[in-house]
Formats: structure tokens, C-alpha cells, sequence
């Protein structure tokens, strides 16, 4: 980069515009600004900086400094404009390019308004067109991070060996290793996003399926032990009882004969309970006609009752069978039944009223009663003839087939004494039916336990879905996995490199401020730079060891250290950036000055130095830097207007101009 | 004419025994031929009356055995004891006295007791089975057809 022309528009005290050509002579490179305290140079010096990057020195931005021409001010009226313009045109790979910054200023009653305010960025093109371009290529080519290496007061250049954090930070900056530092974190970043994704995919639920399917499996296989197990297995203890049991029936086979005499024992023993079960039945049946045995007495008793009830009735003993209520009424209404007049005083009326008088309603009732009873009786009596005699056959029956059963169970029972074959049959049977009963219990067994085994390959079943869920969902969990992998790898890489960088560029940078210094001042082995990791400068001397010297140094030598230090950057970053120093020597004698202005054009492409009177030696110096200078302007200022302007090449008489 | 309220019988052991062991049954299968004191009753009553026996009973030799409503639960006893007093005393209003009816077949059953004492006495199985067997016994001679 290489500035080629500076034109101001009302900036600071150069009210109207100023162009300053730098020139384009790649043979010289050396720009010299001369002027006196307060005339401009400052304010010359800073709008470079301005222009590119807005920066402004910081005691301009604490004390709001104004960027409008003061002499303006003084004569404006209130709501009168002026507009400011900065630009710098610059050289850089062949192409030329232009950087404009401009503002309007309006007065207000004792105050101004800033407004306006616009940047552009232009590319010429081979065609002498202007083009707009971008603040990233600006950025590319000058970066601000750099301004305050490449565009500074000199004055204040002890800074750069003063470390302080502002510095290692730029300083990194230049080497690039920022931009990689960056490029470091944006891995962490990515790194750490792609953690919480699988981290977030890779959920504990395929591990917790995969836990619940062990424990599943593990209870699975309790189970098929339980029911399967050749020794203690339910399964093999049913084969042991049937196995046994079998046994016992074979036994009991072999003695089938035997066997059948006492099962024909307990079928003949039921049959006689069943017998004697029946006869109690029919014991009550009779009973139940014996209880009434006073029916069957008075048999003959009711009958001659009966009769002589009849002779009683014939020998009209007995009342009629008439009610006397009826034979009243048939009197009181003076006809008989018959149909006879019964009229008082006649024959039939005297034989109808002695009639009534023999009538009794009570014991016509009682011996009607009696007699229907009486019936009764004789029927029953008959009926209890014919039941006594059905039960009683019934029960010399049964009394004969008891008698039978009883006749054949004794013969059985002689048999089965008489045998010596048999077995202990019931010890045989207890055994065979508690084997039964074992069996029905491990039958049970198999099937409850079966059942459970069912219900856990069920649920084993699900959970190997859930897990197949989870697993497809891990694969995209692992293609996330895979790219944390790569960023952390990426990132260690990274890591390394910028660490490995660091320490190279370091060294490297090291070595150069060594050469640098060397060629600036002093000679080889005097001094020695160190930068260490933080890109904190010391200085040490063979002479002295490892003691720091450079607090204890001349401010000289410091300005040199940081001369060195910036040439040094320049040099290892190819940076290409124009070394713009104000006041450059003040602080420095006439040998280092000499040294400088030998040496420092061959650093840095362009040199652009705002000398004071008191620096600039002309007639020891411009023999040293002739061949060097492209440009040379002398500011002035008016003292009536206020306004400066600049002059071609070296005046000293203006110098001083400002104190008359 | 009033109720009777209780029916008497003897108070002499042996009467008391027998309408014990004709009635008290001990165990499931049935032996005795009465269920109630009732029946027996009944029975010696008429058996009093057939055999034309009959002792009175004096109130100091009674003893109450159940009650007047007991008998009328069999609707065929009363008619068979008015059958017994009308034979005994042959006049038809004494249906009409159940006090009379009453104090007839106490006297009866009183002597019948002993008969049927002596005739359903266990002589074999039991009492069931000898009164079963007199029952038979009865019934075949009471009830035979007419000759032609």
C-alpha cells in the first residue's frame, strides 16, 4: 500500500481544499512534512487515519475536538452548512483505490450539528472508471488493527516495548494468529453445539431399554430355570411324579386282581350303606302310618258308630238334616216346601211347628260331622292298608338285598385275607394320589410360570422395538458424534497449529526485531530482544545475563526497540503498509536518526515522517534520505485567516512564522 | 259347653315308661312307632275302647301329657273319640260334650295302654317293627271284602 494523494475539504484548520500528492515513483518512498507547533501537522497526520478508519486520537475524542474549519465557525451564521471532506487515494497491487469520509457541520445559535455523515470505498478499473468497493477489502488491505502500528506518534512509541495487553493483541492481529484464535473458538463453539446435540440425542433411553432388556432377559431366563431346569425345574419334577407314579400303577397293574377284590370290598360296602340309607327312609315312610295306628283300631269302632248313627236317625232319634232357621221361615211365610198351605190352626201348620221344635242345628251339625269323619276314617284306614303293605314289602326287600351285600362282602373280605399277594395297596394308593396331587400343583406351576414367561418375551418383545426407536435415532445421534469428532479434532488441530504458529512466529519475530535493531542501531550481540509467549518484549545483554535492560535504557534506545519491533512486524507480515510517523526523532540523537533514515525505507514501502523544526537537521540529515524523497511539503499558516496551507518542498522560513 | 284344656293320662311309672319307649326316638334310623304323645294316646284309647276296657282316672293318679289344641292338630282324632263315647254311652248329645268325649277316652287309654304295652313290646327288632306288623295284622282282619 502506498498512499498517493491526501485531499481535504474544510477539514480542521485547512478550510477550503487542499490536495496533497505524494507521488507514485516506486524508486522513492520517502514523504517529509515540515512544520512548525499548532500549524497543522497533527491535524494532516490524523486525517489519514480518519479517513480510512474513523479513528481519531484520543484527546481529540475527549475534548471533542472539532473537525470543521474553526475559522468557518467564527464568521458562520446560525443554521449555515459547510461539509467536510477527507480523502486518501492509495496504490495498492497495481490497483488504485480512493477512501472518502464526509460530514456536514450546521451552526447552530452556539453550538454545531454534525450531519451527513457517509463513507465511500472506490476501485478504479483499468478503464479509469471508479467503482464502489467494499470496507472488507479496505479491511484486507489496512486493517484498523494495524493503524496504530503503521500511522502513529512517534512520541508514543515507547508503547510498543511497554507491553501492555492492547498491544499483545495486535500484535497477534498482525501475525494472523487472532484470525486463527477465532477460527479456534468458532470449532469450540461448533464443537460444543454438536456435544449438546448428541448429548441431547443420545439420551439415556436406548441405555435405559437396553438395562430393562438385560434385566428382562435375566428374569427370562430365571424363569425357563424355574420351569426347565433338568435338576430342580417344574418341568422335570412332573416328569419325576408321573415317572413315579407310573411306577405305582404298574405295581398296582400287577396286582389288578387283588386290586379288584377291593375295589369290589368298597363297592359292596357302599352298596350296603346305600341299602341301609334307604331302609332308614323307608323306617320313617312307615313311621309315618304307624304313628296313625289308632286309624286302623277304630276301624270297626267308627263303623258300628256310624251305624248306630243311622239306626238313630231312622228311629228319628236324631235331628233331620234341616236347618231350623229354614223351616221358621217356611211357617212365617205360610206355605211348606211342598206346597202346602200352612196356615195357623190347620193340621199341617200344628205338624210343621212340632217339627220345628224337634230340630238342633248343633247336633245336626256334630253327627253330620261325625259321619263324614267316620268316613274319612275308613278311607284312611284303608289307604294306611296299602302303604303299610308297599313299605313293608320295600323293606323285607331291602333287608333281603342287605343281607346279600353283606353276604357277598363277607365272602370278599375271606378272600382278600386269604391272599398273601397283595400289596400295601392303600399305602400304594396314598402314594399314587399324593403324586397326583404333586402333579396337578406343578401342573399349575408350569402354567402360572409360563404365562409370566409369555408376558416377558411380550415386553421384551416392545422394549426391542423401543430400542430399535432409539438406535435410529442414535444413528443420527452418531452422524453428530462424528462431526464433534471432526470439529474437536479440527479444534486440537487448530489448536496446535495456532500454538506451533505462535511459537514460530514468535521466534521468527524475534529473530527479525534482532536483525532489525542490528541494522537501526546497535551492533550484533550487544543487545538481544526477547518476545516471549505474550509477546512481551525484554532486552538483554551478554554482559549483564538475563537482567531485563530495558527499563533501565535511554528512551532512544527504547524508540529504537520499537522501531525495530514494527519494522520487524512489517517484514514478517508483508503487511505493505505505509510507516506514517509524527514527530519521529524527537527522542532520538543524530547517530540513531542517521541510522533511521538510512535504514527504515528499506522496511516499509512508503515512509511518510511529519517533522518538527528542532528534528530535522537538513543539512546532516537530507544527504542520508535524498535519494529516498518523492515528496516534501512545508505547511503554513495565515495568521489572519487561521487557515493553512501546504508548500512544495522544504521552507524553513515559514518556521517560526506562527511565534512572530 | 267349655273345652277341655289338657288331656291326662296315668301317673304310674310304667305308663310313663311306655309312652316314653313309644315315642323317644335315639338315634337316625327310626325304632319307635309314634312321633307324638298324641298318637299314642289316640291309640291306647281305642285300643281301651275295642278291648271294652277302660279304668277311670282319678285326679290324684293324672298327669297333664298335652295339650287340648295338640289333639285338634289331627283333624281325624276328635272324630274318632266322639265315635268312642257315642258307642259307650249311646246317646248322640253326648257329641256335644268335649269334656265328656275327653274324660271317656282318658279312661280308655288309661287300660288301652297296657294292652298296647304288652302287645307292641320289642320282641323282635323293635317297636316300630311290632307295631308295623299288629298295624298289618289289624288292617287285614278290619278290612276284609265282604263274601259274596
Amino acid at each position: 500500500m502506498k498512499i498517493t494523494q491526501i485531499r481535504l475539504l474544510n477539514w480542521c484548520q485547512y478550510e477550503g481544499e487542499h490536495l496533497f500528492d505524494l507521488g507514485t515513483n516506486p524508486d522513492r518512498n520517502v514523504v517529509l512534512i515540515h512544520a512548525d507547533n499548532d500549524v497543522g501537522k497533527s491535524s494532516l497526520f490524523y486525517s489519514i487515519a480518519w479517513c480510512l478508519h474513523e479513528q481519531q486520537p484520543d484527546k481529540w475524542e475527549k475534548n471533542n475536538w472539532p473537525l470543521y474549519p474553526l475559522p468557518w465557525f467564527k464568521t458562520a451564521r446560525r443554521g449555515e452548512e459547510i461539509r467536510t471532506e477527507v480523502t486518501v487515494t492509495f496504490e495498492h497491487q497495481a490497483a488504485l483505490y480512493s477512501a472518502q469520509r464526509t460530514f456536514k457541520t450546521r451552526k447552530t445559535d452556539d453550538d454545531v450539528v454534525r450531519t451527513d455523515e457517509n463513507f465511500t470505498f472506490l476501485r478504479q478499473l483499468t478503464s479509469g472508471n471508479w467503482v464502489q468497493d467494499t470496507e472488507t477489502r479496505l479491511n484486507r488491505i489496512f486493517p484498523k488493527s494495524v493503524l496504530g502500528y503503521f500511522i502513529f506518534d512517534a512520541e508514543k512509541i515507547e508503547h510498543f516495548v511497554n507491553q501492555n495487553e492492547n498491544v499483545q493483541q495486535s500484535v497477534r492481529r498482525l501475525l494472523n494468529i487472532e484470525d486463527a484464535e477465532r477460527g479456534f473458538f468458532h470449532l469450540e463453539q461448533v464443537a460444543s453445539g454438536l456435544n449438546k446435540e448428541f448429548k441431547a440425542k443420545s439420551n439415556s433411553k436406548a441405555q435405559e431399554y437396553k438395562q430393562q432388556i438385560d434385566q428382562t432377559q435375566k428374569v427370562l431366563n430365571e424363569l425357563r430355570e424355574e420351569l426347565d431346569s433338568p435338576e430342580k425345574g417344574y418341568k422335570a419334577q412332573l416328569k419325576l411324579s408321573k415317572d413315579n407314579r407310573r411306577l405305582i400303577e404298574e405295581e398296582l397293574f400287577k396286582h389288578k386282581e387283588a386290586h379288584a377284590l377291593l375295589e369290589e370290598e368298597k363297592t359292596t360296602e357302599q352298596a350296603i350303606f346305600s341299602s341301609r340309607t334307604a331302609v332308614a327312609e323307608i323306617l320313617k315312610k312307615i313311621k309315618g302310618v304307624t304313628q296313625s295306628l289308632y286309624i286302623a283300631l277304630a276301624f270297626p269302632l267308627v263303623q258300628k258308630a256310624f251305624k248306630v248313627l243311622e239306626e238313630k236317625r231312622i228311629r228319628g232319634e236324631l235331628p233331620k238334616h234341616i236347618k231350623r232357621k229354614f223351616v221358621v221361615d217356611r211357617i212365617e211365610l205360610g206355605k211348606c216346601i211342598c206346597g202346602t198351605v200352612l196356615a195357623p190352626g190347620t193340621v199341617p201348620y200344628k205338624e210343621i211347628a212340632s217339627f220345628r221344635d224337634t230340630l238342633s242345628d248343633d247336633l245336626s251339625d256334630i253327627t253330620q260331622n261325625l259321619n263324614n269323619n267316620i268316613i274319612q276314617v275308613m278311607e284312611k284306614a284303608k289307604s294306611q292298608q296299602s302303604l303299610l303293605q308297599a313299605h313293608m314289602k320295600g323293606l323285607a326287600d331291602l333287608k333281603v338285598q342287605i343281607t346279600e351285600f353283606s353276604d357277598r362282602l363277607a365272602a370278599v373280605r375271606s378272600k382278600i385275607q386269604n391272599r398273601h399277594d397283595i400289596p400295601d395297596v392303600p399305602q400304594l394308593q396314598i402314594k399314587k394320589e399324593a403324586l397326583e396331587g404333586q402333579e396337578a400343583l406343578l401342573i399349575r406351576n408350569i402354567a402360572v410360570v409360563e404365562t409370566r414367561i409369555q408376558e416377558k418375551l411380550k415386553f421384551l418383545g416392545q422394549l426391542n422395538e423401543l430400542l430399535k426407536i432409539e438406535l435410529r435415532q442414535q444413528k443420527t445421534r452418531d452422524t453428530a458424534e462424528q462431526d464433534w469428532i471432526l470439529a474437536t479434532t479440527a479444534q486440537d488441530a487448530l489448536k496446535n497449529a495456532i500454538a506451533s504458529f505462535n511459537s514460530k512466529a514468535r521466534k521468527y519475530l524475534e529473530e527479525q526485531c534482532n536483525i532489525v535493531g542490528c541494522e537501526l542501531f546497535w551492533r550484533k550481540d550487544v543487545y538481544k530482544i526477547h518476545i516471549d509467549d505474550d509477546y512481551v518484549i525484554t532486552v538483554t545483554s551478554p554482559n549483564t545475563g538475563n537482567r531485563n535492560l530495558l527499563a533501565g535504557m535511554s528512551m532512544g534506545v527504547t524508540h529504537i526497540t520499537g522501531l525495530a519491533l514494527i519494522a520487524a512486524l512489517a517484514r514478517q507480515t508483508q503487511a505493505q503498509a505505509p510507516l506514517i510517523m509524527d514527530t519521529p526523532f524527537a527522542r532520538l540523537g543524530p547517530a540513531h536518526i542517521t541510522n533511521t533514515l538510512s535504514e527504515c525505507p528499506k522496511h516499509f514501502r512508503q515512509w511518510i515522517l511529519f517533522l518538527q523544526p528542532s528534528e530535522w537537521k537538513n543539512s546532516d540529515y537530507r544527504p542520508v534520505l535524498d535519494a529516498r524523497i518523492q515528496k516534501e511539503f512545508t505547511l503554513r499558516r495565515d495568521n489572519m485567516t487561521g487557515i493553512t496551507t501546504a508548500v512544495m518542498g522544504y521552507h524553513p522560513e515559514y518556521f517560526g512564522n506562527l511565534r512572530k | 259347653m267349655p273345652a277341655p284344656d289338657k288331656i291326662y293320662i296315668s301317673k304310674l311309672q310304667e305308663v310313663l315308661d311306655a309312652y316314653d319307649r313309644f315315642t323317644n326316638e335315639q338315634g337316625d334310623i327310626p325304632s319307635k312307632p309314634f312321633r307324638y304323645d298324641r298318637d299314642l294316646f289316640l291309640a291306647a284309647a281305642v285300643a281301651g275302647s275295642l278291648h271294652s276296657k277302660s279304668e277311670p282316672l282319678l285326679p290324684a293318679e293324672r298327669k297333664e301329657k298335652f295339650n287340648w289344641n295338640t289333639l285338634l292338630n289331627d283333624s281325624l282324632a276328635l272324630p274318632v273319640l266322639q265315635a268312642l263315647a257315642l258307642l259307650k254311652t249311646g246317646d248322640a248329645n253326648t257329641l256335644l260334650d268335649d269334656e265328656k268325649v275327653v274324660s271317656i277316652a282318658e279312661e280308655y287309654a288309661n287300660a288301652g295302654i297296657h294292652i298296647l304295652r304288652q302287645r307292641l313290646v320289642d320282641v323282635g327288632e323293635d317297636e316300630l317293627h311290632e307295631t308295623a306288623i299288629y298295624m298289618t295284622e289289624v288292617l287285614e282282619s278290619v278290612l276284609v271284602e265282604p263274601k259274596q
